[in-house]
């Protein structure tokens, strides 16, 4: 009888045993990242500093970063820590790297003739790294919330750091990471070469995210804002109180499985 | 008669080039079968057609009587299969590679420690890494992780490329084990020897067709034998000649003659002479094989 599950949990056990302290590594630096942005941003000096330098910073930048106007809130400071260069880069090399690996590598090697004639059905070749992709996201935000956490536990900013602001931060954080993974599944499952996959990934990525920039910074087209990718990961909005839950989880929620069906029929369909 | 694999007109074509040209493969159950074809010929592109890699352009696969692609996962479990230069997972073990695969199907490893044993991998070369592996022991671990499962058919992709000769007797004495067990052996090679000697079923493909597919013994009937008389009296070798009959040499006595054909004619033909020795060794397949790929379908025919 075959096994209809979307996801392998004996090829998930592999892809985990294999990339763990990659994850473990990646969880660390975020727990650090976030606990000391809150700790120097949180700090009365320091945060002083932060909120002169935002305010004198030109409009576009201002409404680029989300800090706009005056009289700052601090959960304002540590979400802009849930966007920061360095956070969405390991993000998105987590699944990239995840998706190139277990499903690009697996054709270009060709162990893939192995793998498809014992992990059956087919689709699931590509929806258990997926899985994995989603469950290490998950770890990542998790480390993240506890290191803003352990911050204003330590500095005592109950005031500052409302823990369900940080719970929704983190929702649409996932939300929209899982798209991104639904994305370069998709492209991994096109591609024959994992080079290629790898290009097109962050290619895509890098495009989505410069778009999104070009429409904040440009007030001309400023009304093509619902239809960047990007416009639905501000944490620094969600602090604020102006993002549209309503229209972002819902645009999040079809973009994913809208994505990831296409990767599964795709890689179904195509020749390995 | 039942067949482990059956094909009809499969085709496959790669930017316009046929990589597979309308083959009808016919692999009898219990049959050891020799798919044998220069690089390039398109054995491998059949096999992963067979395996549902790849979608045939046009025609049908019936594997232990199911459809592929439609029903391949009714068939996997029961499949053994060793594909043609793969990486294998360089981070695993020996051991963890053979218990991964093994992993995904529901029956038991029966046959690991006797391949183990036989196939010369001990317990220090299964806690090595893969990657520290050499060519020929990647090529064991492949063998194992095919059989271990006791499969009822195995699809063999060049199974004896990087084994060195003592290990490839071991393969072909449980190619023959297997078969006596009522298994099927799809081989795929180049090593005419080697099909010679494992395999009692051919098929020769060419340019991605399939020029010709019968059982061994029957196909070396069909071939030419050079013949070696040797007469105790003058005789005149233009006696001998016929359509069917060419005079190759003609030296003190002895006359070499390749016969194309039954014995029959030959043999009636002697009883008039004084013969004092007759040699008539079995033609090898690989005259065979270059007799089609020399001289082309149409000729060889």
């Amino acid at each position: 009888m075959l096994n209809k599950s979307p996801v392998s949990l004996h090829h998930f056990r592999r892809i985990f045993k294999n990339q763990k302290r990659v994850i473990f590594l990646v969880m660390l630096l975020a727990f650090l990242i976030e606990f000391f942005f809150t700790i120097i941003l949180s700090t009365s000096t320091i945060r002083q500093f932060a909120e002169t330098y935002f305010k004198l910073l030109p409009p576009l930048v201002k409404q680029m970063t989300g800090f706009l106007g005056e009289g700052f809130v601090g959960s304002q400071f540590i979400a802009f820590g849930y966007t920061h260069p360095a956070i969405l880069f390991m993000l998105t090399f987590v699944s990239v790297s995840i998706a190139t690996r277990y499903i690009t590598a697996e054709i270009e090697g060709r162990s893939i003739e192995l793998l498809a004639l014992r992990l059956l059905p087919r689709y699931r070749v590509v929806l258990t790294p997926y899985f994995f992709m989603i469950v290490s996201t998950a770890l990542i935000y998790f480390a993240m919330a506890a290191g803003s956490l352990c911050g204003r536990e330590i500095l005592d900013l109950s005031n500052d750091i409302e823990p369900f602001v940080l719970l929704k931060i983190v929702v649409t954080g996932m939300l929209f990471f899982s798209a991104i993974g639904a994305i370069v599944t998709l492209v991994s499952a096109m591609s024959s070469e994992r080079g290629s996959a790898l290009a097109w990934s962050i290619g895509i990525i890098l495009s989505l995210f410069v778009i999104d920039a070009i429409i904040r910074l440009w007030e001309k087209i400023e009304f093509l804002k619902p239809y960047s990718f990007f416009n639905w990961y501000q944490p620094v909005d969600i602090a604020t109180g102006r993002y549209d839950f309503n229209t972002g989880i819902s645009v999040l929620l079809i973009l994913t499985p809208f994505f990831l069906i296409l990767a599964v029929i795709t890689f179904n369909k195509r020749d390995l | 008669m039942t067949y482990a694999i059956r094909t009809q007109m499969l085709s496959k074509s790669f930017a316009g080039v046929k990589a597979v040209n309308n083959i009808d493969l016919e692999v009898q159950a219990g049959s050891i079968y020799g798919y044998i074809g220069a690089n390039g010929s398109g054995k491998t592109t059949t096999i992963r057609m067979l395996l549902g890699l790849i979608k045939a352009g046009s025609g049908t696969i019936q594997i232990l009587d199911k459809e592929i692609p439609q029903s391949f996962h009714l068939v996997a479990p029961y499949l053994g299969v060793v594909p043609g230069e793969i990486r294998l997972y360089e981070e695993l073990t020996g051991r963890e590679t053979l218990d991964y695969f093994q992993g995904f199907l529901k029956s038991k490893a029966t046959l690991r420690e006797k391949l183990l044993a036989d196939f010369k991998l001990n317990g220090k070369d299964l806690n090595k890494k893969v990657r520290y592996f050499s060519q020929g022991m990647k090529q064991k671990l492949l063998l194992i992780q095919a059989m271990q499962h006791n499969p009822d058919l195995l699809i063999l992709d060049e199974p004896s490329e990087r084994l060195d000769p003592l290990i490839q007797q071991t393969l072909y004495s449980y190619i023959a084990d297997f078969q006596s067990r009522g298994k099927t052996i799809f081989f795929s090679s180049h090593n005419l020897a080697e099909v010679e000697k494992v395999c009692d079923y051919i098929g020769i493909l060419k340019d991605g067709r399939l020029l010709v597919q019968d059982k061994i013994s029957v196909l070396k009937k069909r071939l030419p034998r050079m013949v070696k008389i040797k007469f105790s009296e003058n005789i005149n070798p233009k006696d001998f000649e016929s359509d069917k009959i060419m005079i190759e040499g003609f030296n003190n006595g002895t006359l070499i003659l390749k016969v194309d054909g039954p014995m029959g004619t030959l043999l009636n033909l002697l009883k008039k002479y004084n013969v004092t020795d007759l040699d008539i060794p079995e033609s090898s397949l690989e005259s065979f094989f270059m007799g089609y790929y020399r001289a082309g379908e149409n000729n060889a025919q």
